[in-house]
């Protein structure tokens, strides 16, 4: 997709130098069709009863005309009305919006309508069609060197001078004073502000094609040209500077270029020498919509925003816009909208999108997470599946049928114990009563400690306190928390393990009982471990050998090697030994033991049961 | 204790097997051990290795002074009052054959009885004012002055007896009805033999107190130099 090429054979009644970028367009179709949607066009709004003038000139053919304003172009359509008849009707216009240079309001005074100016020309480089348009007499408006020879840094507004003949910055470039690169956002429309507004600014060329060179009367204030004495006038202070100086002697103010170093790129870049084309290398088009019913400050509005959003540049695609873009580096390219990308708005934009990078990873892998759980509660449903389908196959043993091994079965069965509980979790619905459910629970968990009833039988219990792995004594926190991670579903509350700890001897074999240390810690233990099996063996551990001279001692540590207790646990017991051992069948301290001894040493009690007649 | 022997050598490094035993085995084990263990305990005086000795001032240390827990005052209460009765029971034999009278009990020079070198135990401080304590209830001991923890008489002879005693050598030396000053008591030259030889003046006056209460003595106040006396009647 590019721009038609606006054609020569303009309607009757408009100048060619003001509509050099109109096409006409074909009598009879609706807006709506013309309206290419495959490249994003959009219709925006339409307003009526507008009148025409090229510069300052009413245009009477187009004096009640319908102006369709779409995101790329601008359609006038001439009312037909019953006093003309159709073949008088003026055709058509549109122009594509890429090609306004400026636009200019005009409230209205007195009798005087609201006026909307364009200035309308061809797009310099960034133009897809400037390529194709070198040839025609078409100008290419050199937008950048007009703009007084150098481009103002959108940071901190130093004008940069531009290097040799460019019309253009160098890609890349930055500014001399703070650094920043050359933005491309500020061209077209975005530097309208830095140019003057003035009515006389605007007034079109009358003839252009006859005006000789250098030009006498000086229409535009930004190109300048050199006086009699070839001096240059500075547009700041007035003081005629040398052409040769690229800034203002007095005030620094970059000077315009002369007319003769710009004919000189000029000629070079169109490949067109002569002051004429030069000349007309410099013309603009200007067109006026006259609002006569209203609406222009609307049709303002939208036209600005219009420009601003530049739809064409990214919905045409052409690869001079696609670079154009990645010139201006990544953080100004936000959704298909090109900003500005410096000072404190470029900062917020930052902050904006990484922001938004993080808010999108962060809702990604929750996504993960989310997925996750799905597939877990999927592998749970899996394995009580396979559990039940074992229970049910051994059940029915059918003669004949080929049965999974016992050994197989166990195995089975025993990495399904390692996923989770074998079974599924007995939740307080599936039981009547409370008590039962305690039951339940208690049966639970004596199986996850002592392992499943029917391996008992076969000799082969494992569990978390018997069987290879199996401890014999086991915080109760951590009982919960082993058992809680075992039902993976339906958890439930400390309390309720404390509740059902007097049924759980008679669900488990060994028998496990809970025990309450001096600590108040709260354990369960098999029968290993029991307060008077743990104190036999400790006492007979001390029992004096023949060739003995001293009692036997131990240190905490020692202990709890001996019983393989880790060593929190270990202290406890003897605390208990210490405290609970009567009439000489506990353990005594020796607070008076080095450090280098192992701290406390612990013997048996012969204080007790010393005779007092022996003293 | 051969089969002691063999128990304790299986138990001391329980392996998987052991506890894998069936529930059975294991309570059977444990009957074996209690049994053992009341055996042994039975006779765990006559098993400790532990042996009397003799000091250097010829008294003879029974040998749960070389128990080094002994030097600890046991948590265990029931264990605690027993260790705190044979401590009594020892101080005051000690005290006796060494006629100690006073225990200071912050003094730099502790009692040899109080600080086992060979074993490095000493009954510290705070463990003996309360063994102190405990002797003071029972009349073996007092603090003198009163009300204070630092200075402890002891009584390895109770006032009492220590009256009778004082009472029954002024009969058998015909001294009754006869004024004498306190330190003809303790230091005189009759008194040398006596086992009140250099009784503190603290426990005397106690002794005195206690005969003038049953009456057979009359406390005289001392004029000067000449101290304090007292009238046997």
């Amino acid at each position: 997709m590019s721009h038609r090429t606006p054609a020569s054979g303009l309607p009757n009644g408009l100048s060619a130098d003001y509509w050099s970028t109109w096409i006409p367009i074909r009598k009879g179709s609706s807006v709506s069709e013309s309206v290419d949607k495959d490249v994003g066009e959009q219709w925006i709004g339409s307003w009526d009863g507008i009148g025409l003038y090229e510069g300052n000139n009413k245009i009477p053919l187009y004096q009640s005309i319908t102006v369709h304003l779409t995101n790329h172009r601008l359609i006038l359509i001439p009312e037909s009305t019953p006093s003309t008849s159709s073949s008088s009707t003026p055709s058509s216009l549109a122009m594509y919006l890429s090609y306004v240079r400026q636009t200019e309001f005009y409230a209205g005074f007195m009798r005087s309508s609201a006026k909307i100016t364009l200035t309308l020309g061809q797009q310099t480089t960034s133009s897809p069609i400037a390529g194709q348009e070198t040839s025609t007499s078409d100008p290419i408006i050199p937008e950048v060197s007009q703009n007084s020879g150098g481009w103002t840094c959108n940071i901190c507004g130093y004008v940069n001078p531009l290097s040799g003949n460019r019309t253009t910055p160098m890609p890349g470039s930055k500014c001399g004073l703070c650094g920043i690169p050359y933005s491309t956002s500020q061209s077209s429309v975005s530097a309208t502000p830095s140019r003057s507004h003035t009515p006389s600014n605007s007034v079109p060329h009358k003839n252009i094609s006859s005006e000789s060179s250098p030009p006498s009367s000086q229409n535009d204030a930004n190109i300048s040209t050199p006086n009699q004495d070839g001096l240059i006038s500075c547009p700041a202070c007035t003081f005629l500077n040398s052409p040769l100086l690229p800034n203002c002697e007095i005030c620094s103010t970059p000077l315009p270029k002369s007319t003769r170093n710009s004919s000189m790129g000029k000629s070079q870049n169109t490949g067109l020498g002569g002051s004429s084309n030069l000349v007309e290398s410099l013309r603009q088009d200007v067109v006026r919509l006259s609002f006569r019913k209203g609406g222009e400050k609307e049709a303002y509005k939208k036209l600005k925003a219009v420009l601003s959003d530049k739809a064409w540049e990214r919905d045409i695609g052409g690869s001079s816009s696609l670079t154009s873009k990645l010139k201006r580096g990544t953080g100004d390219v936000v959704d298909g909208v090109p900003r500005s990308g410096a000072g404190i708005d470029g900062i917020l934009q930052q902050i904006d999108l990484n922001s938004k990078s993080q808010s999108s990873q962060v809702s990604e892998a929750f996504a993960d997470l989310e997925a996750l759980m799905l597939r877990a509660g999927e592998m749970v449903k899996l394995a009580q599946n396979i559990n039940a389908r074992l229970t049910t196959q051994l059940a029915s043993n059918p003669a004949g049928v080929q049965q999974p091994t016992e050994e197989e079965t166990t195995m089975i069965r025993s990495s399904l114990v390692q996923l989770g509980l074998a079974a599924p979790a007995i939740t307080k619905e599936m039981m009547r009563d409370e008590q039962r459910y305690h039951q339940g629970l208690a049966k639970e968990l004596g199986e996850l400690l002592t392992g499943r009833i029917s391996d008992r039988v076969q000799g082969g219990g494992e569990g978390l306190m018997i069987g290879r792995n199996g401890r014999g004594v086991i915080a109760l926190d951590e009982v919960w928390g082993l058992w809680m991670r075992a039902r993976g579903v339906s958890l439930l509350p400390p309390s309720t393990l404390i509740s059902i700890l007097p049924h759980v001897p008679t669900h488990t074999s060994p028998t496990i009982k809970s025990l309450i240390l001096p600590s108040s810690l709260q354990v369960l233990h098999t029968p290993h471990y029991s307060t008077p099996a743990i104190l036999s063996r400790t006492l007979d551990r001390l029992c004096p050998l023949d060739s003995d001279e001293v009692e036997k001692s131990f240190t905490s540590l020692e202990f709890s090697d001996y019983e393989s207790l880790p060593i929190g646990l270990a202290k406890e017991f003897i605390e208990i030994m210490e405290k609970t051992g009567d009439n000489g069948s506990g353990l005594v301290r020796d607070d008076q033991s080095g450090l280098g001894e192992g701290g406390v040493r612990w013997y048996r009690d012969i204080i007790s049961e010393w005779p007092l007649d022996g003293v | 204790m051969s089969i002691n022997q063999i128990s304790s050598t299986s138990f001391t490094v329980p392996s998987n097997q052991e506890i894998s035993i069936s529930t059975n085995t294991n309570i059977n084990d444990k009957q074996i051990n209690q049994n053992e263990f009341t055996n042994s305990n039975s006779n765990s005086i006559t098993t400790t290795p532990l042996r009397s000795i003799k000091g250097k001032n010829g008294f003879e240390y029974p040998a749960i002074w070389n128990f080094p827990p002994f030097f600890t005052l046991q948590p265990n209460t029931s264990t605690l009052l027993h260790q705190i009765e044979i401590w009594r029971k020892l101080i005051i034999k000690y005290s006796k054959y060494q006629r100690i009278f006073e225990i200071i009990i912050d003094s730099n020079e502790l009692e040899e009885i109080f600080e086992n070198k060979k074993i490095k135990r000493k009954l510290l401080n705070p463990s003996l004012k309360r063994i102190l304590q405990e002797m003071s209830k029972n009349g073996e001991a007092a603090p003198d002055p009163p009300k204070q923890d630092n200075r402890y008489l002891i009584y390895w002879k109770k006032p009492d007896e220590w009256a009778d005693l004082i009472y029954n050598w002024i009969i058998d030396n015909g001294l009754n009805s006869s004024i004498m000053t306190f330190y003809e008591i303790t230091d005189g030259d009759l008194s040398h033999t006596t086992e009140f030889y250099e009784l503190p003046i603290p426990i005397l006056r106690k002794a005195l107190e206690n005969l003038v209460k049953r009456g057979k003595a009359q406390l005289l106040e001392g004029k000067g130099e000449i101290g304090e006396g007292v009238r046997f009647l």
